[in-house]
């Protein structure tokens, strides 16, 4: 394997589907990297293709009617788009796991617990009846379940949403992947236990070193939780840096929106309040994207230019990344 | 505030001498059948004895985690759920005993909008039917008047006339917020329930939302009860907020004293759960850890119904049930540890918090 390699790395990704309208350019030239023990944020409007970007990374992509048109992902520098269906299997739940944003729906309702926790341990680790269950109580213990010896034979419809929240992390944890990708893991959560899943899984990284994908719309929730983060605006990254860089010195139009559209939670709440920043319009058809910067309808900085051709992304330095004319000639190198 | 907005709001506080809204020890349970032998019946403590006052003109948030009774609170002020126990009063009218014409006559000046723009509008009618409807139904002006009446709404609310014509699901989730919030104005209503207006929109959606609401406020005086449980929402658009927990008020103040000077440890801890850039990855976590869920509103735990979960609690509060009283001026909350000088029990955990927060920005790393 090559030393310098990251971990997890996505290149060139482009995703197409075929709808009643056309083809959507559902994903655009996606790339990212990821270190172990590192936590990569990914924020963005609905239907920018965050989930996409996830499902592509383990080749869960329904094809028909989508298809990954082009690009690599490569874990530890083996492409899994190139894999058999078979060593797929393997890495799934073993190398990379996931957590959906809805656990119900994950979980399944007719089998316990410790049964769906054990099976994931039996079949990536081979573990026999006895010492699967055995990980699985641990893994309980380690997303603190209370009882768990006893709670390891109940049944989802048995427990409240965060505890089926924080099983759902047992299980995507059980075999030790070396990636993570939690998908929205915390929205249907009261905030109180929001606190606790991002609480529980910063420390169960800082013990085995997972790297994380983090998906989300709440840009507080990735600051909290993220080393790096991407922006995505209708199935492209329009900006890339490091959390502070990205929350001090956003540069894309769209992310400074982003972050001034939400009204921020105050110490001390000013008495008068000003009208919030508003990003006006809506995002466009992936049917029918234009030739120009897919953000220009929406910007207030939007020239010929943007509306004629799409910003390449470019290094602005401090390892930021922004796709946006703005920034033509502020090339680092 | 534009000058015709400042005088609308003037006026209205004139007229209605702050309260439009009254509500005492408002109670709404619900029974629950016993089904089998496993699952015994028991009551529902959904509100459980709630007091407030909305102002004309003002938005009063109420906020709270899922299951506290927000919405049961809003739906019996509306009177769409059996009060239980306790008084309503819009404008010093006795709502809980309307009937009838007069109460369908009351239903005018209370409207709602609902979390979910999706679900909330049928998907058969069109959108300027759908804001028509409750004109019709509750024969607000004369028929002929309501249809230029509906082309002002959709403009006042960002929409153009012609899209009248179009289904719910011809437009965005914002846009069919806005039909939501047309149609809450069609009765002109003085009183709006918000019920998680922006919950379900995406943050670029919901700046435009909040804008819209307080737009629309400013014009027409217009009252509005909130619900919400994102604070960063709440503390941007109400005036006044209170903070349920299992049915009960525990603490109620306006906007500034509430963040500045949380005094229940839940308000406390609420705050402190959201996430925000001061816990940057790699700085001192300076939050209070709330153990558990919240337990159920089904035989709710004696004493203070927080105990369980308070990092604070005492032998005292699992045994006597906290009054809310007023330890500032209109700061009300319910907590034993919460002293007359207004030290909360969390003041050095807080202080603690601040101090590592600031050790840890100065701390390279
Ligand atoms: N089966 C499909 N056919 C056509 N388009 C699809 C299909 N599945 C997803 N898409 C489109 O792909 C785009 C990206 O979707 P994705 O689920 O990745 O968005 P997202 O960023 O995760 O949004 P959200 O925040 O709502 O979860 C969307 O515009 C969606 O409409
Ligand atoms: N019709 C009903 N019958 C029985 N229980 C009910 C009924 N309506 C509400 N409840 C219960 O009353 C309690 C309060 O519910 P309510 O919907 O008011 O909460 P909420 O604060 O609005 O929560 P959320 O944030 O999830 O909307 C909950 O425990 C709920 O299950
Ligand atoms: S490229 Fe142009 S339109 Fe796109 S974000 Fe930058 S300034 Fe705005
Ligand atoms: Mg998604
Ligand atoms: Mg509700």
């Amino acid at each position: 394997m090559d030393r310098a390699a990251p971990l997890l790395e996505v290149e060139g990704l482009k995703v197409e589907f075929d709808t009643r309208h056309g083809v959507a350019r559902v994903l655009t030239d996606i790339g990212l990297s990821l270190e172990p023990g590192e936590t990569l944020g990914i924020v963005g409007e609905s239907g920018c293709g965050k989930s996409m970007t996830a499902l592509s990374i383990m080749r869960l992509v329904p094809i028909p009617p989508g298809r990954i048109g082009a690009g690599s992902v490569r874990l530890k520098g083996e492409d899994l788009l190139q894999a058999s269906e078979k060593r797929l299997r393997e890495v799934r739940g073993k190398d990379i796991s996931m957590i959906f944003q809805e656990p119900m729906t994950s979980l399944n309702p007719v089998y316990s617990i410790g049964d769906q926790i054990a099976e994931t341990a039996r079949l990536h680790d081979g573990l026999g009846r006895r010492d699967a269950l055995d990980r699985a109580v641990e893994m309980l213990k380690a997303v603190h379940i209370p009882a768990a010896e006893r709670r390891v034979r109940e049944f989802p419809h048995q427990m409240s949403g965060g505890m089926r929240q924080r099983v759902m992390i047992a299980m995507a944890l059980a075999c030790r992947p070396s990636v993570l990708i939690a998908d929205e893991p915390t929205t249907a959560l009261d905030v109180t236990v929001q606190a606790q899943v991002f609480d529980l899984l910063k420390e169960l990284q800082d013990r085995t070193g997972t790297a994380i994908i983090l998906i989300s719309h709440d840009m507080g929730a990735i600051a909290e939780m993220a080393d790096r983060v991407m922006v995505m605006y209708a199935g492209r990254t329009v900006e890339e840096a490091p959390t502070e860089e990205i929350l001090d010195d956003p540069r894309h139009p769209y992310t400074k929106g982003l972050i001034a559209c939400v009204p921020h939670l105050e110490e001390a709440p000013p008495p008068v309040r000003a009208a919030l920043t508003e990003i006006p319009g809506v995002v466009p058809a992936l049917t029918d994207p234009g030739a120009g910067c897919s953000f220009a309808p929406r910007c207030a900085h939007a020239d010929d230019r943007c509306r004629r051709a799409a910003p390449p992304p470019r290094d602005v330095g401090g390892n930021h990344r922004v796709a946006c004319w703005l920034y033509e000639g502020a090339d680092a190198a | 505030m534009t000058a015709a907005g400042a005088a609308a709001k003037t006026a209205a506080k004139a007229a209605g001498a702050g309260g439009l809204l009254e509500v005492r020890d408002l109670k709404v349970h619900f029974r629950l059948p016993r089904r089998n032998l496993l699952t015994p019946g028991g009551t529902v403590h959904a509100v459980d004895g709630i007091s407030c006052t909305v102002r004309r003109g003002s938005t009063f948030g109420i906020v709270g985690e899922s299951g506290s009774g927000k919405t049961t609170a809003a739906l019996a002020a509306m009177r769409l759920v059996p009060v239980t126990e306790g008084s309503i009063k819009l404008d010093g009218v006795e709502l809980t005993t309307l009937e009838g014409e007069a109460l369908r006559r009351m239903r005018r000046r209370i409207q709602i909008v609902f979390q979910d723009p999706y679900s909330s509008l049928n998907p058969r009618m069109r959108a300027g039917a759908i804001v028509r409807e409750p004109m019709d139904l509750m024969e607000v002006g004369e028929p002929g008047e309501r249809g230029p009446r509906v082309s002002e709404l959709f403009r006042r609310v960002g929409l153009r006339p012609e899209q009248a014509a179009l289904f719910p699901h011809q437009f965005s989730g914002g846009q069919r917020q806005r039909i939501g919030v047309a149609r809450a104005l069609a009765t002109q209503p003085e009183l709006i329930v918000c019920d998680e207006p922006v919950s379900a929109l995406d943050v670029a959606i919901q700046a435009q939302i909040l804008n819209l609401l307080r737009e629309l406020q400013e014009r027409f005086g217009l009252t509005y009860l909130f619900i919400s449980h994102d604070l960063g929402v709440m503390q941007y658009i109400c005036d006044d907020v209170a903070v349920m927990y299992l049915g009960e008020i525990v603490e109620q103040a306006d906007r500034i004293s509430l963040f500045t000077l949380p005094l229940h440890p839940y308000t406390w801890a609420l705050i402190s759960a959201v996430p925000s850039a001061r816990r940057r990855k790699g700085r001192t976590a300076a939050r209070v850890h709330l153990e558990g869920d919240p337990p159920s509103p089904i035989d709710p735990p004696p004493g203070c119904r927080f105990a369980p979960r308070c990092p604070f609690a005492v032998d005292r509060c699992r045994r006597e049930k906290p009054a809310l009283r007023e330890v500032r001026k209109g700061h009300l909350v319910s907590c034993h540890l919460v002293g007359e000088d207004c030290v909360p029990p969390h003041a050095a955990a807080s202080a603690a918090a601040v101090a590592s927060a600031a050790a840890s920005t100065i701390q390279p790393h």
